[in-house]
């Protein structure tokens, strides 16, 4: 699933059936190559669902486990939150030092939340490609 | 794959770590002592922080040096400036302005950058873009001279053999054809 469809789908409580948000975004864990936590358009108190509290991504909803499920980020995946903040249009650039484009969109995995791939301006890099995302720029190896 | 590029243009592009961040930018480029390799960047800060750091970057921490950033592995690999500094000893120094002299004693112009051919193991200098006098051709045109095999060189002036004048170019794209020449010829001799 794209990023770009992911966006926008209402997120609803697997418990008690009721919207908690909008999924408004992705924070991509760039080690493990997968997606750590969804950012919501918020309506309570915190702003991210942590794909362990994912129970389903479908067409036309995100469940979560419940309401309580949602965190505010600290440490290492605040900062990932703070880099994947303006995912699409960031920079891309190879470890070998040449930029690659823009980020256009990011393909996911639906099940596990693996990044399948990341579509650029200029090409489809594969996700086990991926080698960090930071403030600067979303780094592939070349 | 082999990129050429000029020392100057390396100054202010991004240090940028494999995780996204850039750290620092470019300052000046060290060459190491002989001036055949770039031992180390010197770095200045970034946006708010722009001023000259204390850390410098030496080649060995560097994974990529692009057209576009420098590329390393984290913020750990930046050492003191100072000891980056003195281990590429001196001599490397800044050769901009200096006079190339060849070996005949006929001086052809003067240094405006340094050429630098860069691999995925190494940046070595390839050659100088050079300032030329009639010696090579018209006066004050812009030529780049192959860096040849056994050279003296100081902050004052650079010693080129001789027959480095044969193997001038006119822009970079025609100079890596003439640097391979220039190598295949002084191999042989």
């Amino acid at each position: 699933m794209l990023l770009t469809q992911l966006t926008g789908l209402s997120v609803v409580s697997a418990a008690d059936a009721t919207s908690v948000g909008v999924a408004d975004g992705i924070v991509i864990d760039p080690g493990g190559r997968r997606v750590a936590a969804l950012r919501l358009k918020k309506t309570g108190s915190g702003s991210y669902l942590p794909w362990s509290g994912v129970r389903a991504v479908g067409r036309d909803a995100v469940l979560a486990a419940g309401a309580d499920a949602l965190r505010d980020v600290e440490g290492e995946l605040k900062r990932l939150a703070e880099a994947c903040g303006e995912l699409i249009g960031k920079r891309v650039l190879t470890d070998a030092g040449a930029e690659a484009g823009t980020v256009r969109d990011v393909d996911v995995d639906p099940d596990s939340g693996t990044v399948l791939a990341l579509h650029t301006t200029r090409a489809e890099v594969p996700g086990a490609a991926l080698l960090g995302i930071g403030g600067h720029a979303v780094v592939v190896r070349a | 794959m082999t990129v050429l590029m000029l020392a100057t243009e390396l100054a202010k592009r991004p240090v940028v770590t494999l995780a996204g961040e850039a750290v620092a930018q470019v300052k000046d480029v060290v060459f190491d002592s002989g001036g055949g390799r770039v031992g180390a960047f010197t770095l200045s800060g970034r946006g708010l922080f722009s001023g000259p750091m204390k850390r410098a970057l030496p080649w060995s921490g560097v994974t990529g040096l692009g057209e576009d950033a420098v590329m390393i592995r984290g913020e750990e690999v930046l050492e003191d400036r100072k000891e980056v500094v003195e281990r590429s000893g001196p001599g490397g120094g800044d050769v901009l302005g200096a006079r190339v002299l060849s070996d005949a004693g006929v001086e052809l112009g003067r240094v405006t950058d340094v050429v630098i051919e860069v691999t995925r193991e190494a940046a070595a200098v390839a050659g100088y873009q050079v300032d030329s006098t009639e010696a090579l051709g018209h006066r004050e045109r812009t030529v780049y001279l192959p860096l040849a095999g056994t050279l003296a060189i100081s902050g004052e002036a650079l010693l080129v053999p001789a027959p480095a004048a044969e193997y001038v170019a006119e822009d970079l794209p025609g100079f890596a054809e003439r640097v391979r020449a220039f190598r295949t010829r002084t191999t042989e001799a």
